[in-house]
């Protein structure tokens, strides 16, 4: 097990850190014009026009446009703001494999315990949770930078043992999470696809932006086995031998459906999913990521 | 259906081996934790059934090569059939060719040899494509000029076209035995000897042990007999020198033997000997000779040099030439010095224990004792120690009462060399010295001295020696009545011999020469070492007996000396393909020789390097397959030369065939064919040969389980392809 000062890549931090981790969408609470922001007065700055329609504040008509032309435009602004991440890293048995060094837990974590620094780097607020069948383990809210040892003395003492439900915990996580926030979740997605994607539309429902890191080993991903192997199933599926070699079309075409039709289920809930082989650096994965994001969004 | 190999049926129980394979495989079957089981396991689903499908055919494709493969080395045969399907084989044969002297019989224009190597030709001939053929040329001993069957079969008329007549005698059985031998190492479905011979009786000794050989269920056998039946063979069956020393310029007589081994009586038979190749020296007439019997003759000739000589025997040729001549090889010699040790102090003088013998060796005036051939030395036997035993031919120990250790061990290397030994005991003989000495911790004495019977003063009481039955050749001058006898001489005291039984690999079997009158020893002998040993049971003088003053002592002592000098040149004459070995002068050690004989074609003859062996200077030869004169030129200073014969067994002069009962009796059990110049055999074997072979399934199985074999590479290939 990963002590807690291990979950963190240098490399990755520092790549990462040059990059920044912006939050490129407007979450709740800190869209002018239709909530009151707790931040009020912080950083804010005009973003464009519109004409007035009934029912919005006049106090946000640009009186100067008013007097040169005799037409009602409204003022619109944007702010740079603090938004909550929420954490989710799968903590189920299958996590638990590795074809090599690390398994697949101990590279969801330490791209959990990255991000949760670059987050509170920027004076942005993270939440953490552990799940399984339901949350095991959950770190509320913080903005404070201090606080990352204690996140990663939680991702550290996790012992993954249990059979996954990715799909309840999104539903509860989506009932629980009153404020619109970024959702990153790690995991394998072992479990029923269309559950999965149902859990990550009720968080995109609520407004909620959903990032999706899908960790998979390269042994899952090339099934490079020969000779009669006995497979050992994690989470109770049980004990099958085979001659895996003869196998390897077939398992591959069961494993591309099912990564294809996550991706698919993604895209089409507007959630970003990104795949993760275990067998790449932290950096590349976190800055590949963070790279499209920034010039995806600007 | 039978098997030519039927134990490697237990080879089908290897059809386990992939089942074993298999379970042996899921013991050591690797072993992983896995998490993504949900799609595997989808996979597995969808190919499980075709993946165990692919597996039983795989699992029983392995099956059937193993089995196949056992069935086709067990070689299973379908019966005897004529259509020649997949794998008819073809024949193994082995022809054993006889080459023994007999076969060098001539009808004037082919011998019996030629009429057998083209009868042989004519049976690879008939030999069906695919046969395959050993060929054993064989007289008494076989030489396998194709020791394993070829199918090479041009090779096998090369090797019986230059196949050479031998001049050894006939063995039917180990040529038979070593061709069955032969076959017994190659299984195939059929299998023939072809013995082609003159069916000389004489080689069919054991027949009963041969027709039961051929009487073999898988082996055929066709005997092809050549030659017709001769009825004129005269020959000369031995020839030898009568036992007495070989001295230069002597008269030596040489007693001929010629045999009739044809059907009618032989008259006047003119029989010639000649000396190292010259014209003949002698020549006389046998007026007549019965059929089957023989006849000697005896003939003078003086050598005029010492040294070795061959002396041929010769009568005039007839269709078989082998035996109308014979050779043996002698020594002459012009010193020939015994040692004559007395025992007695009163050297010289008549009473003395060598007086007498040295008067009978060297019966001449004491003014030509020089130029007499035999020389004499007298020692007392405290001498011996320092006497150099090898400059002697023989020593004689007379009444000597017992010699020193380093003596017996002189004596002991002096014998082995082939020195003889001599001994007549007396009364100062210790006779328990003897019997444990000399007896029984070197085993020279072919007798054991026991108890002294006689009292030497009583004249009137004594014993003779035997009067009649002379067998031993030392004393087979006296089988002549016209010769004297021995039983004239008066015995009034002597030793008791008691014969020593068995032999030892120096000390050869103890013989009795002569006996007293009640049949006990008087005078024995035994090979030792190279040498011979005699001893005497009385004294050599007058002390105990007076066959020193009658006429026959001479000739007996001369006739011992020429036995003691005969053992010697025993080595000089041995049979054909004997190895020849001769006891070199020390000097000649390191020395070349060079050989040459009838065997020598070349005329170039072959070098030889004389060596040392177990201490004795020894010259070895090996090439003495044909009988005649040889000589080796030992390059020293002087250069040597020693001459050597060899000879042929007599026995093979006789050219009687088998009898018609005999015929019958191997018709019974092979195929007889009377082989004649007008005889097609191959056209004759042929017709046999197409009369029916077994179909052999071999090469069909092997057919299949290549197949077999194939088809599993490629199905193992693409059933473990990934899907």
């Amino acid at each position: 097990m990963a002590s807690a000062n291990q979950l963190l890549d240098p490399v990755a931090i520092h790549k990462a850190e040059l990059l920044g981790l912006q939050a490129r969408q407007i979450v709740e609470g800190y869209m002018v014009g239709e909530h009151k922001s707790p931040y009020r007065g912080f950083a804010i700055e005009f973003s464009q026009h519109r004409e007035y329609v009934p029912g919005d504040d006049t106090r946000h008509l640009d009186w100067k446009v008013l007097g040169r032309s005799d037409r009602y435009y409204i003022k619109q602004y944007e702010q740079e703001t603090n938004y909550v991440a929420h954490l989710l890293v799968d903590g189920s048995e299958s996590m638990r494999y590795a074809s090599g060094r690390i398994t697949k837990f101990d590279y969801a974590k330490t791209i959990a315990a990255c991000l949760a620094y670059l987050i509170l780097l920027q004076r942005d607020a993270v939440t953490l949770g552990v799940f399984d069948t339901a949350t095991r383990s959950y770190f509320p809210r913080t903005d404070s930078l201090a606080s990352i040892h204690s996140l990663m003395a939680l991702l550290s003492s996790f012992v993954p043992d249990q059979k996954t439900r990715i799909a309840d915990v999104l539903h509860e996580m989506a009932s629980q999470v009153k404020r619109k926030g970024i959702f990153i979740l790690i995991s394998d997605c072992f479990d029923e696809v269309d559950e999965v994607l149902q859990g990550i539309q009720h968080l995109r429902f609520s407004g909620s932006e959903v990032i999706l890191f899908h960790v998979m080993d390269p042994a899952e991903l090339t099934f490079p086995f020969k000779g009669s192997v006995q497979f050992r199933g994690l989470e109770g599926t049980g004990n099958l031998i085979t001659r895996p070699a003869e196998l390897r079309k077939s398992y591959l075409r069961e494993v591309h459906g099912f990564i294809d039709r996550l991706r698919t289920g993604c895209e089409t809930n507007g959630c970003n999913y990104v795949q993760v082989n275990t067998a790449q650096p932290w950096h590349e994965v976190l800055c590949g990521y963070l790279a499209t994001r920034q010039h995806r969004y600007g | 259906m039978t098997f030519l190999n039927p134990l490697l049926l237990f080879g089908m129980a290897a059809i386990a081996a992939p089942i074993i394979i298999h379970m042996f495989m899921n013991r050591r079957i690797k072993r992983v934790v896995w998490a993504a089981m949900r799609f595997l396991q989808a996979s597995v689903q969808k190919n499980q059934k075709r993946m165990e499908i692919e597996d039983f055919l795989l699992l029983a494709l392995r099956c059937l090569i193993l089995l196949l493969l056992a069935l086709a080395l067990a070689r299973p045969v379908i019966g005897r059939v004529a259509d020649a399907g997949v794998g008819k084989g073809g024949e193994t044969a082995v022809i054993a060719l006889d080459n023994s002297y007999s076969m060098g019989q001539s009808d004037g224009s082919a011998s019996r040899f030629d009429q057998a190597r083209t009868a042989a030709e004519q049976v690879i001939d008939s030999l069906p494509s695919g046969s395959s053929v050993a060929v054993l040329l064989f007289s008494d001993v076989v030489r396998a000029s194709i020791a394993e069957p070829t199918y090479d079969l041009n090779l096998a008329r090369k090797v019986v076209r230059d196949a050479a007549l031998s001049d050894r005698s006939t063995d039917v059985q180990a040529v038979l035995r070593q061709a069955m031998e032969t076959l017994g190492r190659h299984a195939s479905t059929a299998q023939a000897i072809y013995l082609i011979t003159d069916g000389q009786a004489a080689g069919w000794k054991k027949f009963n042990d041969i027709t039961g050989m051929l009487r073999s269920p898988t082996v055929k056998s066709h005997i092809v007999l050549v030659g017709d039946a001769e009825t004129h063979n005269l020959g000369i069956k031995d020839l030898r020198q009568t036992g007495t020393v070989v001295a230069v310029g002597d008269n030596i007589p040489f007693d001929v033997e010629v045999g009739n081994f044809g059907d009618g009586e032989a008259k006047d038979v003119s029989v010639r000997i000649a000396i190292d190749g010259e014209p003949p020296c002698d020549e006389g007439v046998i007026p007549s000779i019965p059929a089957g019997g023989s006849k000697h003759l005896t003939l003078f000739t003086k050598f005029r040099a010492p040294g070795t000589h061959t002396v041929a025997g010769q009568i005039n040729a007839d269709h078989l030439p082998a035996d109308d001549r014979r050779t043996i090889a002698v020594r002459a010699t012009d010193d020939l010095r015994i040692l004559l040790v007395d025992g007695d102090s009163k050297s010289g003088a008549p009473e003395s224990a060598t007086f007498f013998l040295r008067n009978a060796l060297t019966p001449v005036p004491a003014s030509e004792r020089e130029q007499y051939a035999v020389k004499t030395k007298i020692i007392a036997a405290d001498e011996l120690d320092s006497t150099k035993l090898d400059d002697y031919e023989a020593v004689v120990l007379a009444d000597v009462p017992s010699i020193s250790a380093a003596a017996q061990e002189a004596v002991a290397a002096y014998l082995n060399r082939g020195g003889g030994l001599v001994i007549f005991p007396g009364p100062m003989t210790n006779a328990g010295f003897y019997n444990e000495n000399l007896s029984k911790k070197f085993g020279f004495l072919p007798a054991t001295l026991g108890a002294i019977r006689g009292e030497p003063d009583q004249t009137e009481t004594f014993f003779s020696l035997q009067g009649q039955d002379y067998t031993h050749p030392i004393v087979s001058l006296w089988k002549d009545p016209g010769a004297g006898t021995l039983s004239s001489a008066h015995f009034y005291r002597s030793f008791e011999l008691k014969p020593v039984t068995g032999h030892t690999a120096q000390a050869g079997e103890a013989q009795i020469v002569l006996k007293f009158g009640d049949g006990s020893p008087a005078m024995m002998e035994r090979t030792w070492g190279r040498g011979r040993v005699i001893l005497f049971a009385s004294t050599a003088n007058t002390a105990w007996n007076d066959l020193p003053l009658r006429p026959a002592f001479l000739p007996l002592m001369d006739r011992t000396l020429g036995a003691i000098l005969d053992r010697q040149d025993a080595r000089l004459n041995i049979r054909v393909g004997s190895p020849f070995e001769f006891v070199c002068e020390p000097d000649w050690v390191n020395k070349d020789a060079l050989l040459t004989g009838p065997g020598d074609k070349s005329g170039a003859g072959s070098l030889r390097r004389i060596g040392m062996q177990t201490g004795v200077p020894l010259l070895h030869f090996e090439e003495t397959e044909k009988a005649g004169a040889y000589e080796a030129r030992i390059k020293s200073e002087p250069p040597q030369a020693v001459k050597f014969a060899v000879q042929s067994n007599a026995a093979e002069s006789d050219l009687d065939g088998l009898s018609p009962s005999q015929l019958d009796a191997l018709g019974a059990v092979s195929q007889v064919i009377r082989w004649t110049p007008a005889t097609h055999l191959d056209e004759r074997l042929t017709k046999q040969h197409g009369g029916g072979a077994s179909a052999d399934l071999w090469i069909t199985l092997t057919i299949l389980v290549i197949i077999a074999a194939c088809a599993e590479l490629v199905l193992a290939g693409l059933f473990s392809a990934t899907k």
